[in-house]
C-alpha cells in the first residue's frame, strides 16, 4: 500500500474500533503497530514473545524482542520461559567461528541500486554494498524492507531502475537471468517450492534447471540421458538428499531435502557469487546446520556469500560483514566478528540513537 | 458487501467440507499427484457412453445394440476402417497441435480457425500458381498450409506474449473469423463457375491432391499425422526443448528463476499448434474434398480437443485416441440407418470430454482412511 493508501486504512480501522468492533492486525511494519495498536503481542519462531502496550515500549524494543534478545534479566519475568528456546541459538563464539580469510578480491560491486515498486515507489533506493570472494556478507532486516528485491535484481529476475552491478569487473545489471546463472551467479530463493523446484518434476530434471544447456548436459540440442543420471546420483549421494528414487515428485520430499536438492544443483555450477535468501527457513536443525555447512564451505572455496534473512541469529553466526536494510536502504553495517545485537536491532526498526526518543 | 465476502468465505470452507461426508475415509486434494493410472481414461469413457446409454435406453433403444452397431459401422468394414483413419488424420494433427499449447498451459481453442487458415492458404497455391511443375504442388501446398496455420496460430500468441491477452477468446475468435473468410472465398471470387452455385472452387488436378491408398478415400495424409506424432513425441523427450516445456507445464515460476523465456514458449508451441492444423486443413483440401468449400471440416479443431484430452497430451496415446474418436464420429453416421440421429456422436464426443476433464480433477484426490 502506498502510505496515503496505509492511512486510509487506519482511519477505517480507528472508526471500526469507535464502534466497538476488534481487529487483529499482523505486521512486519514497526511503526503501524505503534501507530495503531492497543495492546502488541510479539511472535517469532511460533512463539509468543512477549504482550505489551505500545505505551510501555518503543519500536526500537519491538525490533529487539522480534530478533530475538539475549539478555533475558530486563524482561518481565513470565516472559522469560518463552525466550528460552532462542537461548540455544546464540551466535557462534569466536573460537569456532571459521578462521577469517584474507580479504579477497572483489566479486560484486552494487552501486546505487534502486527498484521501483508496483506503485509508483522505491522498493530499493540506493543500495550499495560489495561482496569479496571469500566471505559471507549478511543482510539483516524485518521482512519486506527490499531484501527480496535486492535478491531478485542482483539475480536478474527484477529489472533495475537505476544504479550499476559489476560482477567480476564485468557490468550485469541489464543482463538475463540466464547469462547471471551462466556466468556463476547462484540463486536460493525465498520460497523453494514457489520457484526454486518443480513440484511435480522428479530430482534429475530439478538438477537439471540451472545447467540443461551446458555441453555436458546437452548436446546438439539432444539431453545427454544418461550422463546426466549418473551426475545426479552422483549429487544426490554427496549432498545427502534422501529420497525414494530419482523419479518421485520432489514436492513429497521433506523440506530438509527439498533445499538440499536445491543447493546440490545451485554449488554443482561452482558459482562465484551465492544469493541465499532464508536459506534455512522451515528446516529442522540437522538440514539447517547441513544448509550453514555448504554456505560455509562456499566461502572457504573462495566464492561470495550473500546472505539475506530475517533470522539475526543466523545472520550473525555466520557473517563476516553485516548490513541491515529497512525501508529500501541500507541503514548500517556491522562487523560480523562482533555484532552489537541492540544497535541492529535497533538499525532494523528504522531508528537510529538520536531518533529514538522522539518516537517514544 | 461485508455480508458477501463473509458468504463467501462460508462457501469456500462448505465446498471444502463437501468431501468429508461421514464416510469411512477422507478425500484430500492433492495437486501434485498425477491425474490417476494410464487407465483411467478408458473408464471415463465406459462412464461417458453409460450416461449416453441412459437417453438411449429412454428413447426406447437397447444402448448395447446401438453401440454395436456404431462399432460395426466403424471398424466393421475395410470401408469403416478406412473412413475412421480419414476421420483421424485430421484429430491427429490438431490434436497434437493443441496438446503441444495445453502442456504450458496456453490454452488454444482455434485449431478449427487454423485449420481452416491452412486449407485457404492450400487452395491458394492452387489457384495462383497454376504453372507449377506438378510434383511440386503438393510440397508447396503443404509448406503454404503449414505456414497459413502457424500465422493464425501467432495472431493469437502475439498479443498473449505481448500484452497478456487471453488466449481463449482470441483464439476462439478467429475461428469465426477463418470460418467467414473461407465462406467469402467460397461464395466470392473462387467459386467454380461451373459448380451449378455450389459454394465451392473448382477441383483441384490430379497432381494437386494427395495419393490415396488403393481402392480407398484413405489418402498419404496419414503419414503426415504419424510422422508428426513420432516427431513430437521424439522433441518432448529428447531435446532442450523439451525440457524446457516440462518445466514450464510443471512450475513456471522455476521457469522464470532458471532463466527461460515464457513468452517465446508461447510462440513456439502456437507455431506448432497453429502449423499442424493447418497441415491438416491442406490434407483434407488435398486428400478428402480435392477442393476448397462451405463446410470443409465439421469442427475437427474442436473435436481435437477431446482427442488431446483423452490421451493425457501424450503424443503416443494420441494414435489410438485419434481412431476412437474417428471412430464415433463414422459410427454415427451408421446409427442413423436404425433410426438415431448421427448427433449421437456429438452427444457422446460432449459426454467423454465432461467425464474426462471432471475424472482428471477427481483423481488428484486421495482416499485417506479415518
Amino acid at each position: 500500500m502506498t502510505p496515503g493508501e496505509a492511512e486510509v486504512l487506519f482511519e477505517t480501522l480507528r472508526d471500526l474500533k469507535k464502534s466497538g468492533k476488534t481487529m487483529v492486525i499482523t505486521t512486519h511494519k514497526l511503526k503501524e503497530v505503534m501507530a495503531v495498536a492497543d495492546a502488541i503481542t510479539i511472535m517469532r519462531r511460533g512463539k509468543t514473545v512477549v504482550e505489551c502496550s505500545p505505551e510501555s515500549t518503543s519500536a526500537a524494543r519491538l525490533a529487539e524482542l522480534m530478533v530475538g534478545r539475549e539478555r533475558k534479566e530486563s524482561l518481565p519475568l513470565q516472559h522469560r520461559q518463552a525466550l528460552q528456546p532462542l537461548q540455544q541459538l546464540q551466535p557462534l563464539q569466536p573460537h569456532q567461528r571459521p578462521q577469517p580469510r584474507k580479504p579477497g578480491d572483489i566479486v560484486l560491486s552494487v552501486d546505487g541500486m534502486t527498484v521501483a515498486n508496483e506503485h509508483g515507489g522505491r522498493s530499493l533506493d540506493g543500495v550499495s554494498l560489495q561482496v569479496r570472494e571469500g566471505e559471507i556478507v549478511g543482510i539483516a532486516g524485518v521482512a519486506g524492507n527490499g531484501q527480496l528485491e535486492l535478491a531478485e535484481a542482483l539475480t536478474g529476475l527484477k529489472e533495475w531502475a537505476g544504479g550499476q552491478m559489476l560482477y567480476l569487473g564485468k557490468r550485469m545489471e541489464r543482463s538475463s537471468v540466464r547469462e547471471r546463472i551462466r556466468e556463476g551467479i547462484a540463486h536460493v530463493p525465498e520460497n523453494r517450492m514457489k520457484s526454486g523446484l518443480a513440484g511435480s518434476l522428479g530430482i534429475v530434471d530439478n538438477l537439471l534447471l540451472k545447467s540443461y544447456d551446458r555441453t555436458e548436459r546437452s548436446r546438439f540440442g539432444l539431453l545427454r540421458k544418461k550422463n546426466n543420471l549418473n551426475w545426479a546420483q552422483e549429487l544426490v549421494a554427496r549432498f545427502d538428499v534422501r529420497a525414494p528414487d530419482l523419479e518421485s515428485p520432489v514436492g513429497q520430499l521433506s523440506g530438509g531435502n527439498q533445499q538440499k536438492l536445491l543447493l546440490a544443483r545451485e554449488i554443482s555450477q561452482r558459482p562465484k557469487l551465492m544469493v541465499a535468501v532464508h536459506p534455512t527457513q522451515g528446516l529442522d536443525v540437522g538440514a539447517a546446520e547441513a544448509v550453514h555447512a555448504m554456505l560455509k564451505k562456499l566461502r572457504s572455496d573462495s566464492a561470495g556469500v550473500l546472505l539475506i534473512s530475517e533470522d539475526l541469529d543466523e545472520v550473525m553466526s555466520l557473517s563476516d560483514r553485516i548490513f541491515v536494510m529497512y525501508n529500501g536502504m541500507i541503514v548500517g553495517e556491522a562487523d560480523g566478528a562482533k555484532p552489537d545485537r541492540e544497535q541492529i536491532g535497533r538499525m532494523m526498526a528504522g531508528l537510529n540513537q538520536s531518533e529514538e526518543e522522539a518516537v517514544v | 458487501m461485508k455480508r458477501e465476502s463473509a458468504a463467501e468465505v462460508i462457501g469456500k470452507a462448505d465446498r471444502r467440507k463437501l468431501v468429508r461426508l461421514q464416510l469411512p475415509f477422507e478425500l484430500h486434494y492433492d495437486h501434485l499427484k498425477k491425474g490417476g493410472a494410464w487407465w483411467m481414461p478408458l473408464a471415463w469413457v465406459l462412464a461417458a457412453l453409460a450416461i449416453c446409454g441412459i437417453f438411449i435406453w429412454l428413447n426406447g433403444m437397447n444402448p448395447l445394440t446401438v453401440y454395436a452397431k456404431m462399432a460395426q459401422g466403424a471398424f466393421g468394414s475395410s470401408f469403416g476402417i478406412s473412413e475412421t483413419l480419414v476421420k483421424s488424420i485430421p484429430l491427429l494433427l490438431c490434436g497434437l497441435g493443441v496438446a503441444a499449447a495445453y502442456r504450458i498451459s496456453i490454452w488454444n481453442i482455434g485449431a478449427e480457425g487454423q485449420l481452416v487458415a491452412g486449407a485457404i492458404a492450400a487452395t491458394a497455391v492452387t489457384i495462383y500458381m497454376p504453372s507449377l511443375p506438378g510434383g511440386l504442388y503438393i510440397p508447396v501446398m503443404a509448406a503454404a498450409g503449414i505456414a497459413a496455420g502457424a500465422a493464425w496460430g501467432l495472431l493469437t500468441a502475439l498479443p498473449r506474449a505481448w500484452f497478456g491477452v487471453n488466449e481463449l477468446i482470441t483464439s476462439l475468435m478467429l475461428n469465426y473469423v477463418a470460418l467467414l473468410l473461407l465462406d467469402y472465398f467460397v461464395f466470392g471470387p473462387w467459386r467454380d463457375p461451373a459448380g451449378f452455385n455450389f459454394p465451392g472452387t473448382p477441383m483441384l488436378l490430379p497432381e494437386q491432391q494427395l495419393m490415396t491408398f488403393q481402392g480407398t478415400r484413405l489418402h498419404y495424409g496419414l503419414l503426415f499425422a504419424l510422422i508428426a506424432a513420432v516427431a513430437f513425441a521424439f522433441f518432448l523427450g529428447k531435446t532442450r526443448w523439451g525440457y524446457e516445456m516440462k518445466v514450464l507445464g510443471a512450475n513456471p515460476s522455476a521457469t522464470k528463476y532458471g532463466g527461460i523465456s515464457i513468452n517465446r514458449h508461447i510462440l513456439i508451441v502456437m507455431i506448432i499448434s497453429g502449423g499442424l492444423a493447418g497441415l491438416a486443413g491442406m490434407s483434407e483440401v488435398s486428400g478428402v474434398a480435392h477442393r476448397l468449400m462451405y463446410g470443409l471440416s465439421p469442427g475437427y479443431g474442436y473435436t481435437a480437443i477431446i482427442v488431446a484430452w483423452l490421451a493425457k497430451l501424450n503424443p503416443w496415446a494420441m494414435i489410438p485416441a485419434s481412431l476412437f474418436v474417428g471412430g464415433l464420429i463414422v459410427g454415427g453416421y451408421s446409427v442413423q440407418t436404425i433410426g438415431l440421429p448421427s448427433s449421437m456422436s456429438m452427444m457422446l464426443q460432449g459426454a467423454i470430454l465432461i467425464t474426462l476433464i471432471g475424472g482428471e480433477m477427481l483423481g488428484k484426490y486421495r482416499f485417506v482412511r479415518r
